[in-house]
């Protein structure tokens, strides 16, 4: 009956998770993360073989994207 | 955990991942990028330093070339300078050859003038030769009756001298005899001494020079002889200026000279040389 949010005697009481300075901390790193993420997706745009962030230059054969 | 958190931790390892495939990326690019630059950095150097060769040497080309176009172009001066003269002499030459040839068509208008003046002339010189040969033929006819008149003079003048001569010789004989009346009509001593006094023309003579005869007498000697009409026995003047000395009584007579015996009367004068002897005191 717990299931309904009955108090049954002798049960021991249930409690949700809650937030805490961890989630806190993981908020700040995936801010951080995401900022990081996006500088450098756009500089190796800027580097990467015509334009593409991920892809990579051949040796000897340097291939940017004109602006 | 709280569901925010699990998707928090799921985002977290989703840009984690992300984050380093972009990271890996950028890391190689960027690497490549950094050696192609250095690649190209090296080509640049070199060609800059081949640049810098091909402009030296373009410089050095250009130096060349500049002499050569100085040169080139102190040549086409020369040359220019020397068109110019060789213009100018051209022109000179050009004014020579058309006073040339108005000379020449002078001369050759003086040539016919002088042809012409010398056909006149060889008529004239015809005429004076003509002329000439008939004052020729008269010359020679006068030049014989000159000849003729001139032998005619000479015996004329052979005449005269001859007369003359007589005449002469009639004029002393006619003083001797005028003479010889005086002396006969003196009837003095003189003409009997035999002394002669000199008449006609007067005689002028110089003392040349004064001795002593072996006799002790004072002796002249005179300029003048039998030249000048002086004879032996002619008592003649001596005189000095105009002082009477004394005279001179001739004994013996040259052609040139004469000597004489000296009489001053007894005056204490002497005659010296250069002293003068006149025939008669009186002109």
């Amino acid at each position: 009956m717990g299931q309904f949010g009955m108090q049954l005697p002798g049960g021991q009481m249930h409690r949700g998770a809650s937030m805490n300075v961890y989630t806190g901390l993981l908020f700040l790193a995936v801010i951080a993360l995401a900022a990081a993420s996006i500088f450098v997706y756009l500089n190796a745009g800027k580097v990467g073989k015509d334009g593409q962030p991920l892809q990579l230059q051949e040796h000897n054969k340097i291939s940017l994207k004109d602006k | 955990m709280h569901v925010v958190t699990k998707i928090l931790v799921v985002f977290c390892a989703v840009l984690s991942l992300l984050l380093a495939a972009l990271t890996m990326a950028y890391a190689a690019n960027a690497g490549e990028v950094r050696a192609a630059f250095k690649a190209e950095e090296a080509q640049k150097l070199a060609a800059i330093a081949v640049k810098d060769d091909v402009v030296s040497q373009a410089n050095s080309q250009r130096a060349d070339d500049q002499k050569k176009t100085d040169a080139a172009t102190q040549l086409a001066n020369g040359r220019q300078a020397e068109i110019t003269n060789l213009q100018a002499e051209r022109t000179e030459l050009r004014t020579q050859v058309e006073q040339l040839k108005a000379a020449s068509e002078g001369i050759n208008n003086r040539i016919v003038q002088l042809s012409a003046a010398v056909d006149t002339q060889a008529e004239i010189i015809k005429n004076y030769r003509d002329e000439v040969t008939k004052l020729r033929d008269e010359g020679l006819a006068a030049s014989r009756r000159e000849i003729e008149l001139v032998d005619r003079i000479n015996d004329l003048e052979s005449q005269v001298e001859v007369t003359t001569a007589n005449v002469r010789a009639l004029k002393e004989q006619l003083a001797e005899a005028q003479l010889a009346l005086q002396t006969a009509k003196d009837g003095g001593n003189k003409a009997g001494d035999g002394v002669i006094i000199a008449a006609g023309p007067l005689i002028q003579a110089r003392v040349l020079e004064v001795f002593r005869s072996p006799a002790g007498e004072a002796m002249a000697v005179i300029s003048e002889g039998s030249n000048r009409n002086i004879k032996k026995n002619m008592e003649l003047n001596i005189t000095r200026g105009d002082q009477f000395i004394g005279t001179l009584m001739v004994v013996t007579v040259e052609p040139q000279k004469a000597v004489g015996k000296i009489n001053t009367f007894g005056k204490p004068v002497e005659v010296k040389p250069q002293d003068m002897i006149l025939s008669r005191l009186q002109q």
